[in-house]
């Protein structure tokens, strides 16, 4: 056999393997998956590109510039592949604007654009070397190696909760930056961003409350997972033990803010040697 | 003598950005335990068992942001389960995020179904929550 017959039947082999790999993917696996949706509570829609609405139920992929839109008592949670997770409350719209990730240098981008709603973003991978970025008719913000929780009025109005990490909220050419856990920043449409303020319990509270379910499930279902978490949350000796190790830990150093006009920064020190405040870009 | 400093800045820099992924400083046999709960979670994310399982596995790496995003997903399934709040509460407290910490402590001991026999550890986490910091201008 001459060479060029062996490279000609190597890259045909190529080719069916190559072939046969993409038959066992799904039509929407073969489409741009860029994560699944994790849990549900009544009917979230999805709307993929090129697509029509469809329900989206646990395990229902989700796909590059996919519209998610939840009525006045849905809710949507949806893991992406980097690890980033984004819980959508009810009465909301968003559509995910970008998602690039590269699993072997675990970087990418994800951008997301919300017209209305609840929602919060607890970044993976991703966030740790750039900022996500999310995008409302106020403001444009940005989570690094964070969580941050978001409320968007029906006129475009933005609040912008700060639940860890380095968060920034710009509009009008001005940018607010909270890098302590606890501030929000509030965002007019047309306006520019306010001063961090320290977020109250109660707004808080009420926001987080928008992100749970409320209490829907089956009565097996809610039984299988009070069970599992009984088994796997340790008992209450090693609960206490840990929670001593971690007071000691975070009272060792006494926490000290610095503030400028525009940013709020704390230093700490780390309890877990693992787990660092996220840096500033 | 400049190229021996700049070699030394990017080398901080890079560690620095290294810094912030806890799963990256985690040993290899931690890594791929993480990453193999989460592809099973990714696989079947109804599957309580690999959520949880993810969500303990993200702990002990230190990702507490995942561990929480796990958690969370409980949450939006059912509500009521003052444990998982209670976990909530001792990650969002881990990463000094006490006033989300606060908030799940406290609904989670508000909630009758919280075991007795956790609920003093619960109470002396919330005794010790630090005040939120005070901004002061400079």
């Amino acid at each position: 056999m001459s060479k060029s017959n062996v490279v000609i039947l190597v890259l045909l082999r190529a080719l069916l393997v190559g072939a046969a790999g993409l038959a066992l993917l799904t039509p929407a696996q073969a489409q741009s998956r860029i994560g699944v949706t994790q849990a549900t509570q009544n009917n979230p829609m999805g709307q993929p590109p090129g697509g029509v609405d469809r329900v989206l139920r646990v395990g229902t992929d989700v796909q590059a510039n996919e519209i998610i839109s939840t009525a006045a008592d849905d809710r949507a949670h949806l893991v992406f592949l980097d690890g980033t997770t984004l819980t959508v409350g009810p009465s909301s719209q968003l559509t995910i604007d970008k998602f690039v990730y590269d699993p072997t240098t675990q970087k990418g981008e994800l951008a997301v654009n919300a017209t209305k709603g609840v929602f919060r973003v607890i970044g993976g991978r991703i966030s740790k070397t750039s900022a996500i970025t999310v995008t409302t008719p106020a403001a444009t913000m940005g989570i690094r190696g964070g969580m941050a929780a978001f409320s968007v009025a029906t006129g475009g109005a933005t609040i912008t909760v700060s639940l860890f990490g380095v968060i920034t909220v710009t509009a009008g050419g001005v940018t607010q930056t909270m890098t302590v856990p606890g501030l929000q920043v509030s965002t007019s449409t047309g306006g520019t961003p306010g001063a961090p303020t320290i977020v109250t319990q109660g707004s808080l509270s009420a926001a987080l409350g928008a992100l749970v379910g409320n209490s829907t499930a089956t009565a097996a279902t809610v039984a299988a997972i009070q069970t599992l978490v009984a088994s796997n949350l340790g008992n209450p000796v090693t609960l206490q033990a840990l929670i001593q190790a971690i007071i000691v830990a975070n009272t060792a150093t006494p926490i000290t803010t610095t503030t400028t006009t525009t940013t709020l920064a704390v230093t700490v020190v780390p309890e877990n040697p693992n787990q660092t405040q996220a840096s500033p870009n | 003598m400049k190229k021996l400093g700049t070699f030394l800045l990017l080398a901080m820099v890079l560690a620095g950005c290294q810094s912030a992924d806890p799963v990256q400083k985690a040993s290899p046999e931690l890594q791929r335990q993480y990453n193999a709960a989460f592809q099973e979670m990714l696989k079947d994310p109804g599957n309580l068992d690999a959520v949880m399982a993810y969500a303990q596995v993200a702990t002990k790496t230190g990702d507490y942001e995942g561990a929480v995003g796990a958690y969370e997903s409980l949450l939006l399934v059912d509500s009521n389960l003052p444990r998982v709040r209670l976990e909530l509460g001792i990650l969002y407290f881990r990463l000094k995020s006490y006033e989300t910490s606060r908030v799940y402590l406290e609904s989670a001991l508000a909630s009758p179904a919280l075991p007795a026999d956790v609920r003093k550890p619960a109470e002396l986490l919330l005794a010790k929550m630090p005040a939120q910091s005070k901004s002061r201008r400079t």
